[in-house]
């Protein structure tokens, strides 16, 4: 299928104008598939680790969500062990004015601020509402252990 | 007199009728007896059978007993006494007759005469209104037309206000003419219903495809979103697809703006049909008086005609239960089949074994399959009659429905507690079964009545009363599989006795119906008739045995 325009001027803008803590490129002989690496926020568990993650733009795209997941081992209570997001822009609140930077940019809040009331994986999200201390403590360690860059 | 006595209640007589009857011809017989009650009781059409139209079944109404409200005697039923005495006269069948007519006139008035004439005890029934598939999108859009004619209202606001009122038009109408405005605003009608298509939008690019929107393709609401027509057009088949209709918003994130009915209409009118249908399905989504049927390809819908009714039926046959949206179950709660399904559930590895076609004659062991719903066998080779439930000799067999516990086994607990489950879960499912196989019969019924263009063919009015014998039989059927979830969480005692003893009676009459309707077109219409008759008059005996609570005062009048 022919890439459109609009996939187009925002791989454009994307490389362009980089959102601060966010990468993402496609690769060169699939358009539509991009690897993305979003930094750890400031202030957060998973600062100082870079995780990475693949973005793919089905045909229906803008129309359907872009498929995004983590590759990334993260201990987050909205990301699954198949580091699949819960993020309700990439499910029935998605709209096909939106784009791979608002959804890269949403995906970098959610590591800002977990919602354990919303979770995907669910023992880490009773982790999260039983112990918190404890269950950043962990998420602290596996950014260490699996997001680290050195 | 109580040999006789027994006969005659076997045969659907009323016990005091028969009593008095036997007592006034001196216990001469049955028959003397019979022939008393015909002359006492000479008024036709009792409890006359209606002819039930496609469109609507009109019948009495009976509830299920396990009303929430507990409120079981103010529910809708308008029978009088379900036992109705055999009227007077009972034609044999027509189709033996060698009757001739000289008009039309004096033809149709004896068929008016035959179908009143039936004796048919009026079962279990119900009064709602079936909306063909075909029609529920014309139905839908009547109601709105309705409205916009009353209100000027769009025919997208007025779809919004119905919605929000459920579809009930009349309450709808009766808060509109208090505050328009407010009726408006709460179902959330958009204040200005504007739109702008097909115009060139300068400067600014698709917010869909970044194509730009300078060439008389830019279209947006009254949020001003711009998009082309193309993502338009792409978004909306898509929403539609996904049985969206009156709620679909405007493309852009987080805009709530509702993509009117003129919007589709005006700028894609390629879909605006699709629009209509899927609308026509919130018709019935979001009203509480509405439900599908759960037919698989059946697609009516069922409308209860007031808020106390909880049971409707479809004219594919299927009933279903307005409270839980299963398979209609009485005698049996909306709890006890939760209960019992999740068991089934649960259980369904240990239970699979019995759901089989085959099983071998307990005489000369010769498999025989089982391709009808009666389950009163006869082996093809040796002849030899068994009940396809227990296996046991047809003749002289009875109590078949009822688990007697082994009181001095050795086996454990858990044992003795699975194999009372799979007694009932086995009855459950044979019942089922049989259903299935009746369900044909039903079909084929309804089919040979479509065939016939001529409505004079004698032979219509036989195939007319073989569908409401199949009729009689499903419900009977339908009735028996969930005797068995019923009888599975009543605790052992006087009543489960009373029980059992009706539920004993019902299967055995249902057998016997079973078995001549199997028997196809060739029927002695008036045993079908009595047996009809007799069936349901079992089946309202268990009914209202339940109904009354299983006392011997609510069910005194049988015995
Ligand atoms: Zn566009
Ligand atoms: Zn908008
Ligand atoms: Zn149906
Ligand atoms: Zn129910
Ligand atoms: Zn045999
Ligand atoms: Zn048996």
């Amino acid at each position: 299928m022919m890439l459109s325009k609009r996939i187009v001027k925002e791989t454009q803008r994307l490389m362009s104008e980089p959102v601060p803590g966010i990468s993402a490129s496609p690769l060169n002989d699939n358009l539509r598939y991009f690897n993305v690496a979003i930094s750890g926020p400031v202030e957060s568990p998973f600062e100082g680790g870079v995780f990475h993650l693949e973005l793919f733009l089905t045909d229906d795209y803008p129309m359907a969500a872009p498929k995004v997941r983590f590759l990334t081992k993260i201990y987050h209570p909205n990301i699954d062990k198949l580091g699949r997001i819960c993020l309700d822009i990439l499910k029935d609140k998605w709209s096909p004015a939106l784009q791979i930077r608002t959804v890269l940019l949403s995906i970098q809040a959610l590591l800002s601020a977990p919602n354990p009331d919303d979770p995907l994986a669910n023992d880490v999200a009773e982790h999260w509402k039983s112990n918190e201390k404890d269950a950043i403590a962990t998420a602290r360690d596996w950014t260490k252990r699996y997001a680290n860059t050195q | 007199m109580d040999t006789l006595l027994a006969q005659m209640v076997d045969m659907g007589f009323d016990a005091e009728v028969s009593r008095f009857a036997l007592e006034q011809t001196h216990c001469a017989g049955v028959q003397p007896a019979i022939e008393f009650i015909y002359a006492m009781n000479d008024k036709p059409n009792a409890a006359g059978f209606k002819p039930s139209t496609p469109q609507r079944q009109t019948t009495t109404t009976i509830d299920n007993n396990n009303n929430n409200n507990n409120n079981t005697s103010s529910l809708g039923r308008q029978g009088t006494s379900s036992l109705s005495q055999p009227t007077k006269k009972i034609r044999t069948s027509i189709r033996d007759s060698n009757e001739s007519f000289d008009s039309d006139e004096e033809y149709y008035q004896d068929v008016d005469d035959y179908e009143f004439d039936s004796p048919i005890v009026e079962v279990a029934n119900v009064t709602n209104t079936v909306i063909q598939a075909s029609e529920i999108a014309k139905t839908a859009l009547k109601e709105i037309e309705k409205i916009t004619n009353i209100t000027d209202a769009t025919p997208c606001a007025a779809t919004l206000m119905l919605l929000k009122y459920q579809w009930n038009s009349n309450k709808l109408l009766e808060q509109y003419y208090e505050d328009p405005d407010r009726v408006m605003k709460q179902a959330g009608v958009p204040e200005k219903e504007e739109f702008t298509a097909f115009a060139s939008v300068k400067g600014e690019d698709c917010i869909v495809c970044m194509d730009d929107l300078s060439r008389k393709n830019g279209c947006f609401l009254s949020c001003n979103h711009a998009a082309c027509v193309q993502c338009w057009t792409t978004y909306v088949e898509g929403k539609i697809s996904e049985g969206e209709s009156i709620s679909m918003t405007c493309l852009a994130y987080k805009c709530g703006t509702i993509v009117s009915d003129s919007f589709i209409k005006k700028v894609i009118p390629q879909y605006y049909n699709k629009y209509l249908e899927r609308l026509a399905l919130t018709f019935v989504d979001k009203n509480p008086n509405m439900r599908w049927c759960p037919t698989a390809g059946c697609g009516n819908a069922l409308k209860a005609d007031s808020q106390s009714e909880s049971i409707a039926q479809c004219t594919c046959g299927f009933r279903i239960c307005f409270k839980c949206n299963q398979e209609s179950h009485i005698p049996a709660s909306c709890d006890q089949v939760k209960q019992w399904k999740k068991k089934c559930e649960d259980d369904s590895e240990t239970a699979n074994w019995i759901s089989s076609h085959t099983q071998d004659c307990p005489k000369c062991h010769s498999a025989i399959e089982k391709n009808g719903g009666c389950n009163h066998m006869s082996c093809k080779k040796c002849t030899h009659e068994f009940c396809w439930i227990c296996m046991g000799n047809w003749k002289g067999h009875s109590n078949c429905n009822a688990y007697k516990k082994e009181e001095n086994s050795n086996k454990s607990e858990t044992k003795k507690a699975l194999e009372r489950y799979l007694f009932y879960f086995h009855r459950y499912n044979t019942h089922e079964q049989s259903k299935k196989f009746e369900t044909k019969l039903r079909k084929g019924a309804l089919d040979t009545i479509m065939a016939f263009q001529n409505k004079k063919d004698k032979r219509w009015i036989d195939v007319k009363f073989i569908e409401t014998s199949t009729e009689v039989l499903i419900q009977c059927r339908r009735t028996l599989k969930y005797t068995y979830v019923f009888g599975f969480y009543l605790q052992d005692g006087a009543e489960k006795n009373l029980f059992e003893y009706l539920q004993n009676d019902l299967e055995r009459t249902t057998e016997n119906l079973s078995g001549m309707l199997e028997k196809g077109e060739d029927q002695n219409v008036q045993q079908l008739k009595e047996m009809t008759n007799l069936a349901s008059t079992k089946l309202n005996h268990l009914i209202e045995g339940v109904e009354e609570g299983l006392t011997a005062h609510g069910t005194k009048k049988k015995f």
